[in-house]
């Protein structure tokens, strides 16, 4: 078991608050991610739960026992930095052993656990050379090696993908997650690329500012973002935003009007581009636009379509189509489509599921 | 709980010796020295008696101390047209390859090895370079005709500090060579490149791209030489040991005399204070200057 | 526009060059000329040394070479040897145990600390002389070498600190918290990572470390009386003024005191002038 649970966080550095009164329950053999902007504090989070930055208030208990004044090397965790951080002048055995021979193994027992996980890091060919004769993918594997000999409570990641190129990122993501289901770890994860968070997470958290926006499940953050900044964030392209106004029985914009019941005032309506259907449908709120680019990704497109005030709208599209710029567009947007989010940001509802 | 304290008080054991040191043996006797000048004592005598700054009225009306301070300042000046000027021109040749690579590395090695010999060394070569009649200096006198020209040269009022402060030159010019070149070196080519794109020729690029590239470095090896010239001793004291009739007499000589020669430390004590407050002076531009990193 | 289209040198600019040249050329045989005629003069008898100060010797006379070694050199060599591996020894191990603390540990007033060390580099020594003169007599240690060495290491500190940590604030902070989080505590850390990542550093530092304390003038010249103690910087003095007017024996001394500096120069000259740029231009 290896329970996680953080009451009231607080970071200072100084005058300037950098963590502000978090709360966070991370449970056994779960995958949380952290994301959100740089500055947000994420990786700032993840030090303070590994000990290399002081907690200025509140509570850090691993499996029940509070953590706040163990040291780093006590509370039996293991970090994967975004720069590896492996010692140059150290071979990979020395790099992975490095932790076991500190903690006074003896001999037998640290080859037998390094060679048990180089195999299942495919390493066992590079473990005489130095991190400078690896590529930035084994160097990866030697960082995760590390981490894993020490057999952890908790692994901690901070960006470890952000340094390589995009298709290795793509397969250590793969290996990450194989990882993940093969040793049965409970893993903390930062990022700031919200499609590393919604590939790997059991859970995301969403910060922004110091503060968790949302926590959930993927699926829960796509479908129904808890505000604004997270709609805005996770999504890829964006979910489109408009401005627009209730007066208590219909939503009206730019992009038409929704019939969907929320207290009047000002309002902001949220539609995912995949949930634009080109062409004019019965019972969805209509509207026509000219396409200034489209964008062809080979299995879907995306078009950037002005509406008749100028509104810029993502639409998605099948990837062959022959729709092209300077085409004017018909489309439509079901009332199920929409989000509303009221004047402070925060998710105002949606009209029931038929 | 004891290893937390440990783990709290680990970092400033690694400091601890270092600090002890310079407390005991750079600061405290820095500050000492100066109480001291408020003492007239000596050290065959026990007692010491409080005089105020007796010394420093002692020591300004005193006109060998003027002298060492003009001396000083002399060699100051001096130091920055050759440790200064002249090697940032010399350096600047050096690098701009007007020479080829291996002549280039002839010409740094052979200039700086001076400043590696011990200052013992230097004070008696050139003792015997300056030597009347047999010393280098007047055998190439000699040798030209010039003859007319031989002097005593470190044996006369009029000669002997400048003749000493050349030795000084001759010792770092070409330390302070390679420092330049260094910092030369530092400036990005393209800048130049492009200035030579535009048919600048070498004396154009010196002024317009090496002299501002390295202005800083410029300014703080200059700092470097003025608080060399102001603590100058060991040089002096081999040579001439300030003499004769202290025509050579710098602060750091006038010191030493004093202390342990004419046994007069609360005077000397006073003389070390005013080399303090100098060198102070200087040396706090220069940390300014390289805590700006 | 001629000035576009020229594409060979010019005479005016052949001239400036070989005469840029040839001004070198004397700069550099009045900078190593001293010292090639102290070798030769050292092998010289002094009637020749006065009668045929440019030529070599007629004869090489080693024997001025074994006059000097016995008339004391010898002894000055063992003492410098000893104070300055003894002095460069402790310099660099407290000045990069300084360094690590400043650059890879957590300390209140960091800043403060490291200008409590830099700070003694503008502390002339003349400042410090009379007191720590009554200090090395107080000790106990006056007149030995560790009138010598304690002295040096406290003024070779701060430069060398300041040295080493500008090399060390290069390596990535994360090896540090990587090793905390293997379990590392810091001296485990300063030991197996700082220290063997640092090495071509202290090299450097060892080295003008080495070559300062050799060449020190002031402090051996004020703790150390007995000629069995003296360095051979103030030994030579001694050696000299007892010398008067046998030149060439004199100047065998003073070869066979610059050897040792001339030979690990010319072996180590990168690391050297390395750390010495290092320290002084930005």
């Amino acid at each position: 078991m290896s329970e996680l649970r953080l009451r009231n966080a607080t970071k200072r550095f100084g005058a300037v608050t950098v963590i502000d009164g978090l709360d966070l329950d991370v449970h056994d053999r779960e995958f949380v991610v952290l994301v959100g902007p740089s500055g947000c504090g994420k990786s700032t989070l993840l030090r303070m739960i590994a000990g290399l930055e002081d907690i200025s208030g509140g509570d850090l208990t691993i499996d029940g026992q509070r953590m706040n004044e163990v040291p780093a090397a006590r509370r039996g965790l293991a970090m994967v930095f975004q720069s590896y951080a492996l010692y140059p002048h150290m071979t990979v055995a020395e790099n992975m052993s490095v932790g076991l021979r500190i903690a006074g193994e003896d001999k037998a027992t640290i080859r037998t656990k390094v060679a048990e996980t180089a195999r299942i890091l495919q390493l066992e060919a590079l473990l005489d050379r130095k991190p400078k004769a690896l590529s930035g993918g084994q160097r990866q594997r030697v960082a995760i090696g590390r981490a894993i000999v020490r057999n952890p409570r908790i692994f901690l990641f901070d960006e470890p993908l952000s340094n390589l190129d995009a298709a290795l990122r793509l397969q250590m993501r793969l290996e990450l997650a194989r990882l993940h289901g093969e040793l049965a770890a409970t893993m903390i994860y930062v990022t700031h690329d919200q499609v590393e968070a919604m590939t790997l997470a059991d859970r995301i958290v969403v910060m922004n500012a110091g503060r968790i926006e949302q926590i959930g499940t993927p699926e829960e953050l796509y479908q129904r973002p808890a505000n604004l900044f997270v709609a805005g964030f996770i999504g890829s392209p964006k979910m489109n935003l408009v401005a627009a106004r209730s007066d208590g029985t219909a939503v009206s914009s730019a992009i038409g009007r929704f019939p969907i019941q929320v207290a009047e005032g000002p309002v902001t309506i949220g539609v995912r581009p995949e949930n634009i259907v080109i062409g004019q449908h019965e019972g969805m709120t209509t509207l026509s636009g000219r396409v200034d680019v489209v964008e062809r990704l080979g299995a879907n497109s995306f078009a950037y379509v002005a509406a008749g005030d100028g509104t810029m709208l993502t639409v998605e599209l099948p990837g062959m189509t022959r729709i092209r710029a300077g085409e004017q567009l018909d489309l439509s947007i079901g009332p199920e489509a929409a989000t509303v989010f009221g004047p402070d940001g925060a998710l105002m509802g949606r009209v029931p599921d038929r | 709980m004891k290893a937390q304290t440990l783990r709290r008080i680990a970092p400033y054991l690694f400091l601890f010796p270092s600090l002890l040191l310079l407390v005991a043996f750079v600061y405290a006797p820095a500050v000492e020295n100066m109480v001291y000048s408020l003492f007239s004592w000596s050290s065959v005598r026990t007692d010491s008696r409080f005089v105020g700054f007796d010394n420093y009225r002692e020591l300004f009306a005193n006109p060998i101390f003027w002298r060492s301070l003009v001396n000083n300042v002399l060699y100051a000046v001096i130091s920055i047209v050759f440790q200064v000027f002249f090697a940032l021109v010399l350096a600047a040749v050096l690098v701009a390859g007007v020479f080829g690579p291996l002549l280039r590395n002839l010409f740094r090695t052979a200039f700086f090895l001076p400043s590696i010999l011990p200052v013992t060394v230097v004070g008696l070569l050139w003792q015997l370079i300056y030597q009347p009649t047999i010393g280098l200096i007047d055998q190439v006198l000699w040798a030209t005709g010039l003859q007319g020209l031989s002097h005593v040269w470190l044996g006369e009022e009029a000669t002997v500090m400048i003749s000493v402060i050349l030795v000084s030159q001759w010792q770092w010019t070409g330390y302070m060579i390679v420092l330049f070149m260094v910092a030369i070196q530092a400036i990005p080519n393209d800048l130049y490149e492009a200035l030579r794109m535009e048919g600048a020729n070498r004396i154009q690029q010196f002024f317009h791209i090496t002299m501002p590239g390295v202005r800083e470095s410029t300014l703080i090896l200059a700092i470097i030489t003025i608080f060399g010239a102001f603590k100058v001793f060991d040089i002096v004291w081999v040579m001439t040991a300030g003499g004769p009739n202290n025509a050579s007499e710098v602060l750091g000589t006038h010191m030493y005399r004093s202390a342990f020669r004419n046994d007069v430390s609360g005077y000397a004590a006073a003389v070390a204070t005013v080399i303090f407050f100098i060198t102070l002076a200087v040396g706090i531009i220069q940390i300014r200057l390289q805590r700006q990193d | 526009m001629e000035k576009l289209t020229r594409l060979t040198e010019t005479a005016p600019e052949r001239a400036s060059r070989y005469g840029t040249l040839a001004l070198f050329w004397v700069f550099a045989i009045v900078s190593i000329y001293p010292m090639i005629w102290l070798t030769f003069s050292s092998f010289k008898s002094s009637s020749e040394m006065f009668g045929a100060t440019w030529a070599l010797p007629q004869r090489w006379r080693w024997e001025n070479y074994v006059a000097a070694w016995d008339y004391g050199v010898s002894q000055y060599l063992i003492s410098s040897v000893i104070v300055t591996v003894a002095s460069t020894t402790i310099i660099v191990a407290l000045a990069s145990a300084a360094a690590y603390a400043l650059v890879a540990l957590k300390l209140r007033g960091r800043a403060y600390l490291y200008l409590a060390i830099l700070g003694g580099s503008i502390l002339p020594p003349e400042v410090s002389l009379l007191p720590l003169f009554r200090t090395v007599t107080a000790l106990g240690i006056y007149n030995t070498y560790w009138a010598l060495i304690v002295p040096y290491v406290a003024f070779g500190l701060p430069f060398t600190t300041f040295l080493i940590r500008a090399y060390m604030v290069k390596i990535p902070l994360e090896l540090a918290e990587a090793a905390e989080m293997d379990g590392a505590g810091p001296f485990w850390t300063f030991w197996n990572i700082y220290l063997p990542l640092s090495r071509p550093i202290l090299a450097s530092a060892a080295l003008i470390s080495a070559m300062r304390v050799w060449n020190e003038f002031i402090f051996a010249l004020t703790f150390v009386e007995s000629e069995s103690v003296k360095t051979i910087t103030i030994g030579m003095m001694s050696f000299a003024n007892a010398l008067r007017g046998d030149w060439a024996v004199m100047m065998a001394g003073m070869v066979i005191s610059v050897l040792p500096i001339f030979v690990v120069f010319l072996v180590l000259q990168r690391q050297f002038i390395g750390g010495l740029t290092q320290g002084a231009v930005k």
